[in-house]
């Protein structure tokens, strides 16, 4: 092909992706909206965390045993150091994320330190009639108590029959009182009630407590050498369908601009304008690299993101460079793969909803590897999974799943076979697309049966 | 220039059962300005797609500039009869587009865009976008984007539809221009006085096959009607027996507006009998009829154009 020819691919990819990629309507709605709604992600939560006032105040307990102030005191206390900093780093352990610096456990417990309680403390009262309570409750009105608990001899007995039927704490809170307080004063009175009953028996709270701990498991997972264990991850299964979502995406967007825009070409009646200037092959190429970048564009953003969050989670073990260049190989296969059947069935039609009828087979089809999410997360190097990132044109969403799921690497003579079946199906898709597409861009009228566009490939 | 600019060989196309074209044989010369005729489904858009090498022939040869038109698309200019522009591209963006797809270099493009704009009276569109011009106006942009790489060939297939006749003007006039210019000039249409106005050769193609194919002088001289119409401002009676004596009238009649209709025999001599009817009496007119291209096409295939107007005939044969 001559320079010239060249050059006029250039400029009709070029206007491709002026055209798609830089207006308001796509920065806005592929590129500010997902960033817009991540942000919103990341902020909301802080945003709910300001709103959070710690809960403060003094309780009232109605009790007839006398420890229940002490116990309600210390289990405050104990709250209080184990938000600091236990219970985040649980939950980033259960997580599976590699916190070693501490800088996620830290900054989370930092935001958390004032957030749950201030100062609570409970005064006790003995029970001498309804009328300490009736004073109790209109003092809770006015503000001096946050709440009042009565507590019933029953719950804090040492010794309780079975058959005793457990009567309930009563529990007077003030209108005003947020529903999270509320629970939480729920809960501590609950929890503190435990710790009376055990007092009561004779029994240390502490030492049955630690008795009962179920200790933490740190998994490890044995890669294939001596000293490449890494760390085991509830986010692991969520990278493939992360990778394959991803190329699902960027490939469809685009394959869907392509579609729009041949069909537009058609219905403007503009085609025949440009083949005037171009062939037809030309005009084909020129629209499905305009529309590569517009896909790449998508990826970048998107892939940029979750690359960032996984940095930002310090997940990098998860991922590799060869495994982000073969993601990268995939993602050309899928998206030649579905940039030419989109062609094919633009140049085919006339209209948009003519091309649901096409649509529809190529949909299900190419809709399998998102079913197939489970299974080939949890056996990445099984039967099901090894024959689908084979099969085109599924291959390279399956293949994408699969690298990014493997806690061994994928076979290289896997990857370079399904490589190798996934180019010469692009070649044999974009070559009966290019076909279609000749026929097809000047055709007006009834679209065509599947067997015409049999026919056309044949005879173009 | 004397050589052929396009060439066509035994050209034909089928389209499932419909016989598009067959046997076309077709040469345009360089530099002339030559109008396809026919009536609607006559070939003219399927021969001028083959032309452009936008379809392929059946069968036949064909030759455009020399080679393929693929070959040559810069140096040529085509305006199809479904055309339309990119509906949300600005008037600027669009031909910027195209000139370049048609080979312009791109620093050249904005003073050009900016003058074929103003040539054609739409000088302060460059910035709208192209849904926000009226019909006619994206007319104009289309014919632009045709011509914007001045090519030496331009094929308009129906310049003429749905333009109001001041736009119509103006076009004819820009293609009187390109011609002038030395650019050969190919445009169908099915309104033929239109053709007959701006055209220096004529082709003519009714269900495909060609039946008319000649200078447009020729094809006058060769369906001369040989009639003299005088039109007296006293009674025509008189003055029709005068001319049925005048050797070389072959008969007379006289129509209801009460012109005097001479119908010559082949060797008579035209000016003798005007000189005879002009001394026959006062006369308000004579004039030597001319046959237009309606009445042409009415002869050779023996049926009236779908769409031609009445009015476009000059003369009535009696």
């Amino acid at each position: 092909m001559s320079d010239r020819n060249l050059s006029k691919i250039g400029v009709i990819a070029w206007r491709e992706f002026r055209h798609t990629a830089l207006t308001k309507a796509f920065l806005f709605g592929a590129v500010i909206l997902p960033i817009g709604m991540m942000g919103m992600l990341l902020v909301l939560p802080l945003l709910f965390a300001s709103q959070f006032k710690p809960l403060e105040g003094e309780v009232a307990v109605v009790d007839s045993t006398g420890r229940f102030a002490t116990a309600f005191d210390a289990l405050v206390a104990e709250r209080r150091d184990r938000d600091r900093s236990g219970d985040a780093e649980e939950v980033i352990r259960k997580l599976g994320i590699d916190d070693r610096g501490g800088m996620l456990s830290g900054s989370i417990a930092a935001a958390a330190e004032d957030a749950t309680f201030g100062v609570v403390t409970a005064s006790e009262f003995t029970p001498d009639g309804d009328e300490v309570i009736d004073r109790l409750k209109e003092e809770a009105r006015d503000g001096r108590w946050i709440a009042v608990a009565v507590i019933p001899e029953q719950l804090v007995a040492a010794a309780r029959s079975e058959d005793d039927k457990a009567p309930m704490i009563d529990l007077f809170l003030p209108k005003e009182t947020s529903p999270r307080h509320g629970e939480e004063i729920s809960d501590l009175i609950r929890s503190a009630t435990v710790r009376v009953r055990f007092a009561a028996a004779g029994e240390d709270f502490e030492r049955v407590q630690n008795l009962l701990d179920r200790p933490s498991v740190d998994v490890r997972r044995l890669g294939s050498e001596a000293g490449t264990e890494s760390g085991d991850s509830k986010l692991r299964m969520m990278i493939p369908f992360g990778f394959m979502m991803l190329l699902w995406i960027a490939t469809f967007t685009a394959g869907n601009f392509l579609l729009t825009s041949t069909i537009e070409e058609k219905s403007n009646k503009v085609i025949e304008v440009v083949l005037s200037a171009v062939g037809p092959l030309q005009l084909l190429w020129g629209k499905i690299l305009g529309l590569a970048l517009v896909s790449l564009v998508i990826l970048i953003t998107y892939g940029g993101l979750a690359i960032a969050g996984i940095v930002a989670l310090a997940l990098t073990d998860l991922l590799s460079v060869s495994l982000l260049l073969w993601a990268v190989v995939f993602f050309l296969i899928a998206y030649f793969t579905v940039a030419a059947l989109m062609a094919a069935i633009g140049s085919a039609v006339n209209e948009l909803s003519e091309a649901q009828t096409f649509m529809a087979p190529v949909m299900v089809i190419l809709i399998t590897p998102m079913l197939l999410w489970m299974p080939i997360g949890e056996n990445p190097n099984g039967t099901l999974a090894v024959v689908t990132s084979m099969l085109p044109p599924i291959l390279p969403f399956a293949m994408v799943m699969r690298i990014g799921a493997a806690t061994d690497p994928v076979p290289v003579w896997q990857l370079l076979l399904s490589t190798a079946i996934g180019i010469f199906s692009v070649v044999g898709l974009v070559w009966a697309a290019s076909r279609i597409f000749r026929v097809g861009i000047l055709m007006q009228g009834k679209p065509p049966s599947l067997l015409e566009l049999l026919r056309w490939i044949r005879q173009a | 220039m004397n050589d052929s600019c396009i060439n066509l060989t035994g050209v034909a196309k089928t389209f499932g059962d419909t016989r598009a074209v067959h046997d076309l044989n077709l040469q345009i010369p360089s530099g002339s300005i030559c109008g396809f005729l026919g009536p609607n489904g006559a070939g003219k858009s399927t021969t001028i797609r083959m032309i452009m090498s936008i379809i392929r022939p059946d069968q036949g040869s064909l030759q455009v500039l020399g080679g393929d038109a693929l070959d040559h698309k810069d140096r040529i200019g085509y305006l199809p009869e479904e055309r339309g522009v990119y509906r949300k591209m600005k008037v600027g963006d669009y031909l910027r587009y195209i000139g370049r797809l048609k080979g312009v270099e791109a620093a050249s493009l904005r003073t050009l865009i900016t003058d074929s704009l103003e040539r054609i009276g739409l000088p302060d569109v460059e910035k709208k976008r192209c849904e926000e011009l009226s019909k006619g106006m994206q007319q104009k942009v289309q014919f632009l984007a045709a011509i914007i790489h001045k090519p030496e060939l331009i094929i308009l297939d129906e310049p003429f539809s749905g333009l109001d006749p001041v736009n119509a003007m103006l076009l004819h006039d820009l293609i009187r221009e390109l011609n002038d210019e030395g650019r050969t000039i190919l445009f169908s249409t099915h309104v033929l006085h239109q053709a007959e106005r701006m055209c220096d050769r004529i082709v003519m193609i009714d269900q495909g096959a060609k039946v008319l194919d000649d200078k447009l002088e020729t094809i006058r001289k060769r369906f001369d009607p040989r009639t003299i119409i005088a039109e007296p401002i006293g009674d025509p009676t008189a003055i029709g027996k005068i001319l049925q004596d005048v050797p070389g009238v072959d008969s007379i009649k006289i129509d209801d507006k009460g012109r005097v209709h001479a119908r010559l025999r082949d060797d008579a001599d035209v000016d003798g009998v005007m000189v005879a009817a002009i001394a026959g009496g006062s006369l308000r007119s004579i004039e030597r009829a001319r046959t237009t291209l309606d009445e042409v096409f009415l002869l050779l295939v023996n049926r009236p154009l779908d769409d031609a107007p009445p009015e476009f005939a000059e003369t009535t044969l009696v």
